[in-house]
């Protein structure tokens, strides 16, 4: 845990350092007190960037490992619930009809994140099939191919040349409008939801348990879920209402830090944190400093990311307890 | 006044409207430090029963006493650290090692936000100690063999440190070597103060096992009352609806069923 946490720190002080001003690659320290410039760029443009990658990648993997419990269904992932088609419905909605206003599109994806939590759970109980948990993640599904429908619809009447492509790369995954304003809004909820999730971290190996076993322990099962759902889907709402749709952090990190520290969620749970935070600030590196332009984090996170798994996962056992 | 810690009150249980009653006006108490067995064939309604007494289904009509309150007096946690659970089977999905998976039990202790502490570690330990798998605590528990994952559910539920252990067809999955650990284990645990209460479709093994036995036939007690007084061939026969004869065998009763054809008076 200790190795994870430094990997985590150095990492992030290091991209403070990683980009593409003045040359690609490291500015040097002893620059960065003599030009003015790069001295404004780290503070006002690299630090909120870092600082939501960080956000992002913990809250990704937490809310994962979080989802992945308390369904007891290790391929489940944060989205699951109709929570990332909603936020893009939402985002190329505001980049479609609202003139594309930044804090708009950002509220809209919000909103129809949990908008989207909301139809799934109401769904759910509706279903006449199988068990609450499979009718839940059916609900899910249902939700999220009404939105992804609706995102067909959106991208086929947008403008091919100016607002087709921001809704294509809004859903492939971003952070380069991040500036301070974003990390004070998305902050205080993100903060609040890990925090709790962090201290809650027990109860999730208690439901992941079927509900009689965890109601034989003393426990209400629904009622924790329900609650431990909302928490997840919420600060997940909130960083993808910023980042755009970022794939797979939600799925991998929680699947290697088991891997890495076993099933228990007291380790797992902090190890999904620090993973997760270091790979998404890895990625975002490479997204911003590799070409001249852009390349969307949600591509990296995929292909480092699938990469990645198949080292790990075809590993006999490591562990770092 | 004769000790009591569970008993129930006229209870009546359907799981929707339109269905039968499963349970249908259920009445019987159990002393504490005794080993009840819940006897049926298929069907008749003794997991139902063992639920209700968990409070996981709430009945139409009755009260289920648990040292004289109603279950609806107590808080859930209070229940859990009175009353545990070992359920038939389980469904495992992630690789907890066995001290973690038995350390569960220690939730009822735990608020919300609590990780259990060493003091925890050790019960949890005991508990593995009693089943006689402490030596395997860092195995994974989806590698274990159906009669080891019987041990760690039994640890577990040790550990919650419950007066009242429910068990729900414990022998299923177990052989015969397996069988006579988990009968020795059972009077061991009842020697230290827990009461247990478990179902069985097996009339041998509540023979060999029970205090007492409440036979359970289409929802209703057909016979409660020691062994002696419960197993008797028309008692069984009846219920079972098959025809059968209780044997003793150096001292313990055996049942058999006759083989197509035979007579009750021939040799088994």
């Amino acid at each position: 845990m200790i190795l994870l946490s430094v990997v985590m720190v150095t990492v992030f002080l290091l991209s403070l350092f990683v980009g593409r001003y003045p040359e690609p690659g490291l500015i040097a320290p002893g620059r960065l007190l003599k030009d003015q410039l790069a001295f404004k760029l780290v503070l006002s443009l690299r630090l909120p960037r870092v600082l939501t990658a960080l956000m992002l990648g913990m809250v990704l993997s937490c809310a994962g490992s979080v989802f992945q419990m308390i369904f007891a269904n290790p391929l489940v992932e944060p989205g699951l619930l109709g929570v990332s088609q909603g936020a893009a419905f939402g985002a190329a909605l505001g980049i479609l009809f609202l003139n594309n206003v930044g804090w708009v599109v950002q509220a809209l994806a919000a909103i129809f994140a949990v908008l989207g939590l909301g139809f799934s759970y109401f769904l759910a109980h509706k279903l006449r099939f199988g068990g609450w948990l499979l009718r839940l993640i059916l609900s899910g599904i249902a939700v999220s191919a009404f939105f992804s429908a609706g995102i067909g619809i959106l991208k086929f009447v947008a403008d091919p040349l100016s607002e087709l492509p921001e809704i294509t790369f809004w859903l492939l995954g971003g952070l380069y409008g991040i500036t301070w304003t974003e990390v004070r809004s998305v902050f205080p909820v993100v903060a609040a939801g890990l925090f709790i999730l962090y201290r809650m971290r027990w109860r999730l190996n208690v439901l992941s348990l079927n509900d009689m076993t965890a109601f034989s322990l003393g426990i209400f099962p629904e009622r924790e879920r329900l609650f431990l759902l909302v928490c997840a889907t919420g600060i997940t709402a909130a960083v993808v209402s910023v980042s755009g749709i970022v794939a797979w952090v939600g799925l991998i990190v929680p699947h290697v830090s088991r891997r890495l520290l076993g099933a228990d969620s007291r380790y797992s749970v902090p190890a999904s944190l620090l993973l997760g935070g270091s790979f998404a600030i890895i990625c975002d590196d490479v997204s911003r400093t590799v070409l001249p332009g852009e390349i969307p984090i949600g591509i990296l996170t995929s292909l480092i990311g699938a990469v990645l798994f198949v080292i790990i996962l075809s590993k006999p056992y490591v562990r770092l307890k | 006044m004769r000790e009591v810690i569970l008993s129930f009150k006229n209870i009546t249980f359907a799981y929707s409207e339109r269905g039968g009653r499963v349970l249908d006006d259920i009445n019987f108490e159990i002393t504490p430090q005794s080993i009840t067995a819940i006897l049926g064939p298929n069907g008749a309604g003794k997991t139902t029963l063992l639920h209700t007494a968990l409070g996981w289904h709430r009945p139409d009509r009755g009260t289920v006493y648990l040292e004289g309150k109603p279950l609806d007096h107590y808080t859930r946690r209070e229940l859990g650290s009175l009353m545990s659970l070992v359920p038939q089977s389980e469904h495992i999905p992630f690789e907890y090692s066995i001290l973690e998976y038995v350390l569960l039990g220690r939730t009822p202790y735990l608020k919300p936000l609590e990780i259990p502490g060493e003091k925890d570690r050790e019960i949890a330990l005991e508990a593995l100690e009693t089943v006689g798998i402490k030596k395997l605590k860092d195995r994974s528990v989806t590698a274990l063999s159906g009669g080891e994952l019987q041990l760690v559910l039994i640890a577990r539920s040790l550990a919650q440190q419950s007066k009242l252990l429910l068990l729900d067809e414990p022998s299923s999955h177990l052989d015969l070597s397996n069988k006579s650990r988990l009968l020795s284990l059972i009077r061991h645990v009842v020697d230290s103060g827990v009461t247990v209460l478990f179902t069985t479709h097996d009339p041998g093994l509540a023979a060999v096992a029970a205090d007492k036995i409440i036979l359970l036939s289409y929802g209703k007690i057909a016979r409660f009352g020691s062994v002696s007084e419960v197993l008797t061939d028309d008692y069984l026969s009846e219920v079972y609806c098959i025809p059968l004869k209780v044997y003793q065998v150096d001292g313990q009763r055996v049942v058999l069923g006759y083989r197509q054809g035979a007579t009750p008076n021939d040799n088994p």
